[in-house]
């Protein structure tokens, strides 16, 4: 380990010393102008898409109709499972503990959210739908393979930092690497928060 | 850290030492919201308006949660979590809007 403290001790008084990451904004400054920057982004696609969606309701509502609603529940469930693991990789770290595992774990519920989402992709081009067929399809296909190349990007950045946690490059007092990829893990599932029920649900 | 730094609150895992913490309840919480919005969203009788009202209701409140717990805002970043929260909430108000419309 690169960097080691002792976890906080309860002192004679009952008082426990500071942490040293405790008054610190978890991931640091340059994590949170990224999230704010991606969030802005996606803003503007769910705004595009509702907008469009309110011109053309029967296109939209009809298009919707070929989702699979439950595979898309499905992977909500995965990928708040992933969060969580990624939110106690980040718990675990903070006591000295391991994290690596729940790491692994952030990074797998990824590949099977990656997985049913390919799944999906494939019977909707196989069904014959494609960018080009309407509008719904067209927002569809943009966004939510924006969303998915996130995730797979995430699915790498989790596996790094699993492998560095496991070297032991994290602790205590270095808690900013895996701080920093949980907090990308949980802007991925805040984006799919809204573009689940976006473009699965609502109609 | 100056020496007015605040000390680790007992309720923090690190200083309590339990097992199970705000991170596991909120990620049952949040499970048990994905399966209303499910049950939400399978409702055709809602209509439009009152479906987007809902649903990115349960969306703008699961985010929330997952900003204050999972990324931990409630305790070390309190206006961030203001901020992204109003956010979030303008986001919901603004595409229940226009989604009302259609």
């Amino acid at each position: 380990m690169t960097a080691t403290t002792q976890n906080p001790e309860p002192a004679a008084s009952g008082e426990v010393s500071p942490a040293p990451w405790h008054d610190r904004l978890p991931g640091g400054v340059v994590v949170w102008v990224f999230l704010t920057a991606e969030l802005v982004t996606f803003s503007m696609f769910f705004v595009a898409y509702a907008w469009t969606y309110s011109a053309n309701p029967d296109v939209f509502t009809e298009s919707q109709s070929h989702l699979h609603r439950l595979s898309a529940t499905i992977n909500t469930a995965v990928l708040l499972t992933g969060s969580w693991m990624a939110a106690r990789a980040v718990w675990s770290n903070h006591r000295g503990r391991r994290a690596d595992l729940w790491l692994w774990g952030a990074a797998v519920s990824g590949v099977v959210f990656v997985v049913l989402k390919t799944v999906e992709y494939a019977e909707v081009l196989s069904d014959g739908f494609s960018m080009s067929t309407n509008s719904f399809w067209f927002y569809y296909l943009f966004v939510t393979f924006m969303h998915y190349l996130h995730v797979a990007g995430g699915v790498g950045i989790m596996a790094v930092v699993a492998v560095k946690a496991r070297r032991g490059d994290y602790g205590p007092a270095n808690a900013l690497g895996v701080e920093a990829a949980a907090i990308y893990w949980h802007l991925i599932d805040v984006i799919w928060l809204f573009l689940f029920p976006l473009v699965y649900l609502v109609g | 850290m100056s020496a007015s730094s605040p000390t680790v609150p007992e309720t923090d895992p690190v200083a309590s030492g339990r097992p199970f913490g705000a991170v596991d309840v909120t990620w049952l919480a949040l499970l048990g919201l994905t399966l209303l919005t499910w049950i939400v969203g399978d409702d055709a009788a809602l209509g439009l308006g009152r479906s987007a009202l809902l649903l990115m209701g349960l969306a703008t409140l699961k985010a929330v949660l997952i900003a204050a717990v999972f990324m931990e805002l409630a305790r070390r970043g309190r206006m961030l979590l203001l901020g992204l929260g109003a956010y979030l909430v303008v986001l919901w108000l603004v595409l229940w809007l226009i989604l009302a419309r259609g």
